[in-house]
C-alpha cells in the first residue's frame, strides 16, 4: 500500500518504521531538511522536503496515487489543511489525523462528516484512558485488551515483598495459578525475556501476563496484587492538556485532586476549567510543598509535566514520601528502561500511545492488531492462522517455534479463549495472540500468515 | 549514534555482492563453454573462487539486523567496488594475453568504471569470451554494481539510501518510487530495455551479434572498450556509426528522466529538463564547430565531418571513448575541445563519468550570483533550479566537490610526471581515466593504449578511475583519520 505521512516527527517515524517492514510504501513530508536528511539515512522511504499543507509539496510527494494519509504534523491546522487537500483525490481511501485541541469531539464530528477522515487521534486523550485504567491497581504499570476485549493482558511490577519473588515458572505452574493464565514477556533491566519454565522472577522484574478476560480478578489475586480499590486522593504534576484531562475524569469519580502548576495564569486559567479539583500554584517537585499539601498515604502520583527529568525526579520523590503509586509521563523513549531500575511504578509515552493507535487502525489482512511495548523492542500481534501456515493442525509443543517467542492465547471463533500449554493445537481462523521480539515479527507474521 | 564499525555486518553484504558477481560471469563462461576457447578456465576458476569466497563470507558472517550506519555505508561501496574489480581481473590474470596481475587489475577496474582504458595492444587475439567479459564489465559498472546488488538482492533497507547515493551520480538524488530496492529495479529495467533496443539496432545496422552484444555493453555503459584494435574505425560502417552515436547520446542522459518519458510517459518532464537541455546544446555547438574545423582545415565533406563530428564528440562527451578516428591528427583547437569536454562530462545520474552537466551550470550560477553580490553587497540571492531555489549546502558541497576533483587531478598528474610521463600525456590521462573516458592525448591517444606505464603509474590511473566513478568524496573519506574515530 503506498501511504503518505504527514510530518517527521517521532511518532511519524515509528510508524513509518513499523509500516515499511510490513512492505508498503511511505513517503514522508517534513519540513525541516535536516530531519529530512535524518528521516532519509535511517528510513527506506521517500522523504519529501516541505510544508504538509502546501499543495506543491503533496503533489510531489505523490498524493495522486497514495491510497492512506497520516496527518502527525505539530499543527492541527497543518494536518487539517492536509487532509482536506487528500480529500480532493480519490484514490486517498483512508485518512488519520492527529489533532491536539480540547475541543477535539468538534473537530472530529466536522473532520469525519466533511473531509471523510476515518480516524481522529487525541493523543492525551488516548494517553488519559491508559493512565486511569493502570491508576487504581498498586502494582499494575499496563493493562491492554485483545480479541475485542475477551483477552487481558497486565504487565505488573515484582516488588520485594511479593511472594512470587524468586518463584520459577514451573513452580508458579505448580502452585495453582487460574488455569489459563500466562507469563508472557518479562522485562528485566534494558533485558526483554520470553520466559521459559526454568527461569525465575526477581525482585524489580516487570512481568506481562495474559489471561482471559473471565480469569482476570482471580489471576490478579493470585499475583498478589491487592484489589481494585477506590482511589480517594490523587496528585498531579502540570497543568498541561493530559493533566487538565484526568483531573476532570477523576473529580467526577469523586476523587479529592490536586493539581500543581508553577505558572500563575496557567493556573487561573486551568481553575476555569475544573471543578472540585484545587489548582495549586507552586513547584509539584518541591519536597516543602509536598508535605504542605499532605502527600503522606495519596493513593496516586501522576507526573504529567512536560519535562521527563522533572517526571522522574518527582515520581521517586513522591514514592519516598508516602505515594501508594507514582505514574510519569516521559516522552524520550530512550529513557524508559531507566526508569524500571530507578523503581518508578509505572511510566508512559504519549508518543507510544498514538503510535500503537495508528499501528492498530493500520490493519494489513489478517493481523488484527500490533502492540508494541518498551521502545518497540518486544511486540504483541494478533492475527488470524489462514489454513496453509505451518503452526495450523499441529500441537503447539511439535510445532519449531522460535526463541524468543510464544504463544499467548488462543480466541476461537466459538468465543471459547484459552491461554494454550504444550498439546494445544492452533486451528485455521483462530485468533492467535503471540508475543515475539521485535527482530521476530516478520518471520513470525509470515509463518502464521502463508502465501503473504 | 553508534560510530564503530560493524564489520560482520559489512563482510557478509560484501559476501552476497560476490555471490550476485560470481553469477553474472557465467555468460561468458557459458560463451566459453559453447566455443571451447581459451578463456574457459580462467572464467571456471574465477566463478568458482567467487563463489566460495562469497559464500563464505555471507555464511560466516551471517547476521540478523541489515541496517547501515552512513560509514559502514559508505565503506561498503568502496569495498564491494574493489572487490568486484578484482575478481573481474581473475580471468585476464589467468590467461595468457596479460604479463601481470597490475595490468589485469587495471583493465578490470577500467571495465566497471565504464573508462574503456586499455593495456591490450592486440584486442582480436584475446578469446572472445574474455572479450565478452570485458565488455560486460561496462555495463553492470555503468548503472552501478551497489545499485545492481539493491535491485536482485531483497536485503538492503535502512541505510540503502547511502548505498544509492555514493554510487548513483547526481546534485540532487531524487528516488523515484518510496522503496530504494524497487527504484533500483526501475533503473534498471530502463536500462536494459535501452540495451536491448541498442542491439536490435546494432545488429540490423550489420554487426555480427558477438559484436553487436559487446558494443551495446560498451555504449550504455559509456566504457568504450571494443572488440577491435582500431575500435569502431574497423567496421567503416556509417550506420553503425550513427547508432552508435545515438545511443552513447541517450546513456549520457539522465535514467530518471528516462523513467519518465518510458515509464511515466511524462514527456513533458523529459524534455522539460533542464540539465538535458543544456546537455544536448553543448553536444550541438560543440558538433558544428568540430564539424566547420574538419571541413576547413582537414579538407572533408560535409556529411563526412559532420558524422566523425557528431561521433568523437557525443563518444568523448559521454566520456565513452570509442574512436571512428584518430582525433590526434585534427588541429590543435578541435583537441583541446575535446580536452574540455572530457572534464564536462554527461548528464548526473546517467552511465557517463565528468563532473556532469548539471554541475557545471549550477557553478556557473553560482559565479554569476557572486558578481551580483559584489554590485549588491547587501543583497540575497538564491539560486534556483528548475523553478525551486537550491540549498545553500548543496552548493557548498559542489564548489568542494569541484576542488576535491580538481586536487586529486593535479596531484596525479604531478605523481605521473614524476615517472617520466611528458606533460600533456599526463594531463590528458588523468582526465581521460578520472573522468572514465579512457583514451586521452599524446601517448594515451586513440590510437595508443595504456600498456607502456610504469606499473605504479597504472595503480595511480586505476585510483583516479575508481575516485572519479564514485565521484570523489566516498574514496577520500574513508582514508581519512577522522572516518575511523569512535
Amino acid at each position: 500500500m503506498r501511504i503518505l505521512i504527514l510530518g517527521g516527527g517521532e511518532v511519524a517515524y515509528l510508524v513509518a518504521r513499523r509500516l515499511i517492514r510490513e512492505q508498503n510504501e511511505v513517503t514522508i513530508v517534513e519540513q525541516s531538511s535536516s530531519r529530512c536528511q535524518y528521516l532519509e539515512e535511517s528510513l527506506d522511504a521517500k522523504v519529501v522536503c516541505g510544508n504538509a499543507s502546501s499543495i506543491g509539496a503533496l503533489e510531489r510527494a505523490g498524493i495522486d496515487k497514495t491510497e492512506m494519509l497520516i496527518a502527525a504534523t505539530n499543527s492541527d491546522e497543518t494536518n487539517v489543511l492536509g487532509c482536506l487537500v487528500a480529500h480532493d483525490y480519490e484514490n486517498v481511501k483512508i485518512k488519520l489525523v492527529r489533532l491536539r485541541t480540547h475541543e477535539v469531539d468538534h473537530w472530529r464530528k466536522l473532520c469525519e462528516s466533511t473531509l471523510g477522515v476515518d480516524l481522529v487521534i487525541h493523543p492525551d486523550r488516548e494517553a488519559a484512558k491508559r493512565i486511569l485504567r493502570v491508576t487504581p491497581l498498586p502494582e499494575v504499570f499496563d493493562v491492554r485488551a485483545f480479541a475485542d476485549g475477551r483477552v487481558q493482558l497486565f504487565g505488573m511490577n515484582v516488588t520485594h515483598s511479593n511472594w512470587v519473588v524468586g518463584k520459577s515458572m514451573e513452580e508458579l505452574d505448580e502452585s495453582g495459578p487460574p488455569k489459563n493464565s500466562l507469563m508472557a514477556m518479562l522485562f528485566r533491566g534494558s533485558r526483554v525475556i520470553i520466559p521459559r519454565g526454568q527461569d525465575r522472577l526477581r525482585a524489580g522484574d516487570h512481568v506481562y501476563i495474559v489471561v482471559p478476560t473471565s480469569e482476570y480478578q482471580e489471576c490478579l489475586e493470585f499475583m498478589g496484587i491487592p484489589r481494585e480499590k477506590k482511589l480517594q486522593r490523587v496528585f498531579i504534576l502540570g497543568g498541561k492538556q493530559i493533566g487538565i484531562e484526568i483531573a476532570q475524569r477523576l473529580e467526577k469519580r469523586g476523587v479529592q485532586v490536586k493539581l500543581f502548576e508553577r505558572d500563575l495564569e496557567r493556573c487561573e486559567k486551568i481553575s476555569t476549567l475544573v471543578k472540585k479539583t484545587i489548582v495549586i500554584h507552586g513547584d509539584g517537585t518541591d519536597q516543602g510543598i509536598l508535605e504542605e499539601e499532605n502527600i503522606e498515604g495519596i493513593d496516586a502520583y501522576l507526573a504529567l509535566s512536560g519535562h521527563d527529568e522533572d517526571n522522574i525526579i518527582a515520581s521517586l520523590l513522591s514514592k519516598r514520601m508516602g505515594a501508594a503509586k507514582a505514574v510519569a509521563l516521559i516522552n524520550r523513549s530512550d529513557l524508559l528502561p531507566m526508569t524500571q531500575l530507578l523503581g518508578i511504578d509505572a511510566t508512559l509515552s504519549t508518543r507510544l500511545v498514538v503510535v500503537d493507535r495508528i499501528l492498530q487502525y493500520v490493519r494489513k489482512g489478517n493481523v488484527l492488531s500490533v502492540k508494541t511495548f518498551r521502545d518497540e523492542e518486544a511486540e504483541a500481534i494478533e492475527l488470524v492462522a489462514t489454513a496453509d501456515s505451518k503452526y495450523v493442525g499441529k500441537k503447539l509443543k511439535d510445532v519449531h517455534f522460535p526463541r524468543g517467542a510464544i504463544v499467548g492465547a488462543i480466541a476461537r471463533p466459538s468465543g471459547e479463549v484459552t491461554v494454550p500449554r504444550g498439546d494445544a493445537v492452533i486451528r485455521a481462523g483462530d485468533r492467535v495472540i503471540f508475543f515475539c521480539l521485535e527482530s521476530l515479527v516478520p518471520e513470525l507474521e509470515s509463518a502464521f500468515i502463508a502465501g503473504k | 549514534m553508534k560510530s564503530v564499525i560493524r564489520w560482520s555486518n559489512l563482510l557478509e553484504m560484501l559476501g552476497f555482492f560476490l555471490l550476485a558477481m560470481s553469477g553474472t560471469i557465467l555468460l561468458p563462461w557459458a560463451l566459453a563453454l559453447a566455443e571451447g576457447d581459451e578463456g574457459f578456465w580462467p572464467l571456471t576458476i574465477t566463478v568458482l573462487t567467487g563463489l566460495v569466497a562469497g559464500a563464505a563470507l555471507a555464511w560466516f558472517f551471517r547476521v540478523r539486523e541489515r541496517d547501515f550506519q552512513r560509514r559502514e555505508g559508505m565503506l561498503l561501496v568502496v569495498l564491494t567496488w574493489l572487490a568486484a574489480c578484482s575478481l573481474g581481473a581473475l580471468p585476464f590474470y589467468f590467461s595468457a594475453d596479460f604479463s601481470s596481475f597490475t595490468d589485469a587489475f587495471f583493465e578490470s577496474i577500467s571495465g566497471f568504471t565504464t573508462t574503456g582504458a586499455t593495456i591490450l595492444t592486440d584486442i582480436e587475439s584475446v578469446p572472445r569470451s574474455l572479450l565478452l567479459w570485458r565488455s560486460l564489465t561496462h555495463w553492470l559498472g555503468g548503472m552501478g554494481i551497489i545499485l545492481l546488488g539493491i535491485a536482485i538482492l531483497p536485503l538492503i533497507g535502512t541505510g540503502g539510501m547511502e548505498l544509492y547515493r555514493a554510487e548513483f551520480s547526481g546534485a540532487v538524488s531524487e528516488k523515484l518510487t518510496p522503496r530504494i530496492a524497487e527504484t533500483a529495479i526501475a533503473l534498471w529495467r530502463v536500462y536494459a530495455l535501452l540495451s536491448f533496443t541498442a542491439f536490435i539496432f546494432l545488429l540490423t545496422a550489420g554487426m555480427g551479434p558477438f559484436d553487436a552484444l559487446c558494443h551495446t555493453f560498451a555504449t550504455l555503459g559509456t566504457g568504450g572498450f571494443s572488440t577491435r584494435n582500431a575500435s569502431l574505425e574497423s567496421f567503416a560502417n556509417p550506420l553503425i556509426e550513427g547508432v552508435v552515436v545515438v545511443f552513447m547520446f541517450l546513456a549520457g542522459i539522465n535514467f530518471t528522466v528516462h523513467y519518465r518519458l518510458i515509464v511515466e510517459r511524462n514527456a513533458k518532464r523529459f524534455f522539460g529538463d533542464r540539465e538535458l537541455r543544456v546537455y544536448a546544446l553543448i553536444t550541438l555547438l560543440a558538433t558544428l564547430a568540430v564539424t566547420v574545423l574538419l571541413v576547413r582545415n582537414q579538407g572533408h565533406d560535409v556529411g563526412d565531418a559532420l558524422l566523425l563530428g557528431a561521433f568523437q564528440v557525443v563518444s568523448i562527451m559521454t566520456t565513452t571513448g570509442f574512436s571512428s578516428t584518430d582525433f590526434e591528427q585534427w588541429a590543435p583547437f578541435g583537441q583541446l575541445l575535446l580536452l574540455a569536454l572530457m572534464f564536462c562530462g554527461g548528464c548526473t545520474g546517467s552511465t557517463a563519468g565528468g563532473l556532469k552537466v548539471a554541475r557545471l551550470d549550477l557553478l556557473f550560477k553560482v559565479v554569476a550570483r557572486e558578481f551580483r553580490r559584489l554590485v549588491e553587497t547587501r543583497g540575497v540571492f538564491a539560486i534556483f533550479w528548475e523553478g525551486r531555489a537550491v540549498p545553500e549546502g548543496t552548493i557548498q558541497s559542489l564548489l568542494n566537490l569541484v576542488y576535491l576533483a580538481f586536487l586529486i587531478n593535479f596531484a596525479a598528474c604531478l605523481l605521473l610526471t614524476m615517472f617520466g610521463v611528458p606533460v600533456l600525456t599526463a594531463i590528458a590521462a588523468v582526465a581521460a581515466c578520472m573522468f572514465n573516458i579512457g583514451p586521452g592525448l599524446g601517448d594515451v591517444g586513440p590510437a595508443e593504449n595504456y600498456a607502456h606505464f610504469h606499473a605504479a603509474v597504472k595503480w595511480i590511473l586505476a585510483f583516479c578511475m575508481l575516485a572519479g566513478r564514485l565521484e570523489y568524496y566516498v574514496l577520500i573519506v574513508i582514508c581519512t583519520r577522522h572516518f575511523w574515530r569512535k
